[in-house]
């Protein structure tokens, strides 16, 4: 379980966090998303103990960032945005070095190598040197370092920036399977459809202030209360769009052109279905009938300003 | 923290892995470093050569004034990059992040640093021994107290290079630095003593001038008899500076320790 509560970040004049508090549980995917310089990495520094909050605190499974900094770092994996890997050193060697580090059981570490080797798919290059593997190998090594010693929270900085898209889906995968695992994982990026995909949770940071926080569907109810249908008829929306005004849960009827129109809906799937039922008995020529989602990049222009500090 | 946790069961003992594989063909600089290597191998059968053919002409002193100039390059430049590297290479943060505890980091970094100069150490023994026959004064007791001044300024300048690296967030800057405090103890400080200083009195300012202080042990009248007396003579025994000098270790080690910041160094020391 992690709880962020209050967490402040203060550089002299300026303010970097302001007073983020949220938690997860196990299993839980927390998509962190803002602009660059927004406070996510500022945040997840803090929580991995590599930044000391201005104010405020969090807590992973008990363990004080501040109380007791080591009994965090034995319980997190951080991936930051930036990284290395030591030059000289094959795979298995940078990983048994972390495994040493993590007080993994000498007996254990082989096993454990191994395991988090084919998790991510680099049992092949087990004996490669590390400056030999290709970016995206780069960035599955460091996240099966972070994964050496079981971690119950992972911390992924932009884990997908510099990767081609194979390799961003393979990612994907892989954070799905960390959450089914039940870790809890945050990660943050800039590539908002992906984290849809995969994060049951998401977060929306500006100049930083949490903005919004909250299930991907929850948040995107609150923006969107009301269904959106968009409609396509063969002809005479003008008229359909009269019709339309008059029947029941429907808000408001939008024309968008001569073929096109959207509408603001209140009811449910049963009640969508009756309001088809009755164009179509109503002689209207339908083409096209369905109901228009907003996702997270609708979320998040809606909420930022896209001011930074 | 235990010596067992501390050196025996360090983690950055993979340090040691990665220097010889630099040193011996792996990395892409293996040829050159091969290169230097047997550059390295030469000079030190010439080394011994020419001590073995002239020792009836030598001093233990001179072995020691050569050890002590390699170690003055040697332990920099092995070093300098021991965190700033880290740094550099963006790997440190992860490091900061484990269960490693900020003495452990230090410790493990310093240890191929003080085996490589206790190995260099090692390698002219044989030349210090041999080069006995030539000089009439050398003694088993001031060769010992000049060793102690040797080895004491290895260590404090391994100690030295470590914290200006762990200040350092490029290692060239870090080299630079460290040469630039060695220029100003070494050569700098002396010039001004003489120039400012009465006779008498530089002594006690060149104290921890490891040079000076090997001269000193060697013929204790050295410099005294130049100036017309020696009332410093005492504290040139070469066992006073070695203390000195890893007590100023020491703590220099303990302030890194204890002031190890993030590679951003946006944050306080690390707990």
């Amino acid at each position: 379980m992690l709880e962020v509560k209050e967490l402040w970040k203060v550089y002299g004049p300026l303010t970097a966090v302001k007073g983020v508090s949220f938690s997860l549980k196990p299993g839980d995917i927390f998509g962190f998303i803002g602009s660059n310089g927004a406070g996510k990495t500022t945040t997840i520094r803090m929580i991995s103990t590599l930044l000391e909050p201005t104010h405020g605190t969090a807590t992973i499974n008990g363990a004080d960032i501040i109380r007791d900094p080591m009994g965090v770092r034995r319980q997190i994996g951080y991936m930051p945005d930036f990284f290395g890997l030591y030059d000289d050193v094959k795979v298995w060697e940078y990983l048994d070095f972390f495994a040493t580090i993590y007080e993994v059981p000498p007996k254990q570490r082989n096993s454990v190598i191994d395991n988090v080797l084919e998790l991510t798919d680099l049992t092949v290059k087990r004996d490669a040197f590390v400056q030999s593997l290709s970016r995206g190998m780069q960035q599955r090594l460091c996240l099966a370092r972070c994964l050496v010693h079981d971690p119950a929270l992972l911390l992924l900085d932009e884990p997908a920036s510099g990767l081609d898209p194979r390799a961003r889906a393979e990612l994907k995968e892989l954070i799905i399977e960390l959450g089914r695992m039940g870790k809890i994982v945050i990660v943050s990026s800039h590539i908002l459809p992906e984290l849809a995909d995969f994060c049951n949770c998401v977060g929306i940071i500006e100049r930083g202030e949490m903005l919004a926080f909250g299930p991907v569907n929850q948040i995107l109810r609150q923006i969107q209360p009301t269904r959106v249908l968009a409609i396509t008829v063969l002809d005479g929306a003008g008229e359909v769009r009269t019709r339309l005004a008059d029947m029941p849960h429907v808000l408001a009827a939008h024309l968008e052109d001569e073929h096109h129109l959207r509408v603001e809906f209140n009811g449910d799937h049963e009640q969508q279905s009756e309001l088809l039922a009755a164009l179509i008995q109503a002689n209207v020529r339908v083409v096209q009938f369905h109901e228009e989602h907003a996702n997270l990049e609708d979320v998040f222009m809606r909420l930022t300003t896209g001011a930074v500090q | 923290m235990t010596f067992r946790e501390l050196v025996i069961d360090n983690p950055l003992q993979i340090e040691f892995k990665r220097a010889f594989r630099r040193f011996f063909g792996v990395s892409r600089n293996g040829t050159l470093n091969a290169a230097i290597l047997v550059l390295c191998v030469m000079v030190y059968s010439i080394l011994m050569l020419v001590v073995i053919t002239y020792r009836e002409f030598m001093s233990p002193i001179a072995i020691l004034i050569l050890q002590l100039i390699m170690l003055t390059f040697i332990v920099p430049a092995n070093l300098h990059g021991a965190i700033a590297a880290e740094r550099e290479k963006r790997t440190w943060d992860m490091l900061l992040v484990a269960p490693i505890t900020n003495a452990q980091i230090v410790i493990g970094k310093m240890i191929g640093g003080v085996l490589l100069l206790l190995f260099v150490s090692a390698l002219l023994i044989p030349a210090t021994v041999l080069s006995f026959a030539g000089d009439n004064d050398a003694t088993f007791g001031k060769v010992l107290a000049a060793e102690a001044v040797v080895l004491g300024f290895a260590f404090f300048l391994a100690a030295l290079s470590v914290f200006i690296s762990a200040r350092t967030k490029r290692a060239f800057a870090a080299q630079l630095t460290i040469y630039a405090v060695l220029i100003l103890g070494l050569i700098v400080w002396p010039i001004f003593t003489s120039v400012l200083v009465p006779y008498r009195e530089q002594g006690y300012l060149l104290f921890m001038h490891p040079y000076y202080a090997l001269v000193r042990i060697w013929d204790p009248g050295s410099f005294g008899s130049m100036v017309g007396g020696a009332s410093d003579q005492g504290l040139f025994t070469g066992w006073l500076q070695l203390i000195v000098y890893l007590g100023a270790a020491a703590v220099l080690t303990q302030v890194t320790i204890q002031s190890l910041t993030n590679s951003d160094g946006d944050a306080g020391p690390r707990r």
